[in-house]
């Protein structure tokens, strides 16, 4: 007696069992039967044969749909924190230990330049202490 | 779906999806403004001449005054005064006026140490003149060709 499991199609029995016996002489039959189809019975078992594989793959769709979305959406995730990332990289110069020459452009003109060392009066006309510095230094010019 | 349609639908669901995300995590990154009344008395005692645009200006840039602040508050206070000072007399300086003096900061950090000391006392020299011979001196320096004036801080400058 067939148990049910062995009379599943497509499972790998070895010839001498009942169930293999009874589906191999269904498949002869078959096969006999089916040289004997006209030709017109045979083109409409095709086209049969054809809008059944059309529904399959309709079905299949959304299928599709979800398989490119997880990649999508992980990519654009990527891409995303790749171009947020990268004008962050500099902001630690902005938490860096304060020096003039790094705080005198990232303050837009809000503040002078190292107010601590040096009055903006000083670089504002550096050139007229300049030549002040030079005829303290040659009194004979002054 | 054809094959040909994947590669596009790809495209539309990144840029969607990067959209929907941008503006989110962007806000992360971006401080919130500072109000003028949540400075500390020292803050807005040394920040002073900013007080009027204070509220206008962006995040950032405040984050970064009140970071410089909390070194000068620490400052004695005849120093903290001399920053304020020079805060207030930068901000009546035209736009020309700064880049100047930023271009001129650039030349003074390339001269040689000994060179920005004279700077420096031929400036504290002339502070301490009075009015007269201050007017005297700046008067005999304009009477001077323009390539004259520059000559000793180019001097400087190619040792």
């Amino acid at each position: 007696m067939n148990t049910p499991d062995q009379s599943r199609p497509g499972t790998s029995r070895p010839d001498n069992i009942p169930g293999n016996r009874i589906e191999q002489r269904a498949r002869a039959l078959y096969h006999e039967a089916a040289r004997h189809i006209d030709p017109a019975t045979a083109g409409r078992l095709r086209a049969a044969r054809r809008e059944a594989l059309a529904s399959t793959q309709q079905a299949q769709r959304p299928h599709h749909l979800a398989r490119w979305l997880v990649p999508s959406g992980a990519c654009a995730a990527i891409a995303l924190a790749a171009l947020l990332a990268w004008p962050s990289a500099p902001h630690p110069v902005a938490t860096a230990p304060v020096t003039a020459a790094t705080t005198a452009g990232e303050t837009d003109n809000t503040l002078p330049p190292d107010p601590e060392q040096a009055d903006p009066n000083l670089y504002q006309n550096l050139d007229f202490y300049g030549w002040l510095a030079a005829n303290d230094s040659q009194p004979s010019t002054r | 779906m054809t094959l040909s349609a994947r590669p596009l639908l790809s495209l539309i669901l990144a840029t969607l999806l990067g959209s929907l995300a941008a503006p989110a995590l962007h806000a992360q990154g971006v401080p919130a403004p500072t109000a003028w009344n949540s400075l500390t008395p020292a803050q807005r005692d040394v920040l002073a001449p900013l007080r009027q645009q204070w509220d206008t200006l962006p995040p950032r840039r405040q984050q970064r005054m009140l970071e410089k602040s909390e070194q000068w508050v620490t400052l004695p206070p005849q120093k903290r005064e001399e920053i304020r000072e020079r805060i207030a007399h930068w901000q009546q300086m035209t736009p020309a006026e700064r880049k100047q003096a930023r271009e001129n900061q650039r030349l003074f950090r390339q001269l040689p140490p000994e060179q920005r000391e004279q700077l420096h006392a031929a400036y504290k020299r002339f502070q301490q003149l009075p009015p007269d011979r201050r007017a005297q001196l700046m008067k005999q320096w304009h009477a001077m060709p323009p390539a004259q004036r520059l000559r000793w801080l180019h001097r400087g400058q190619g040792r």
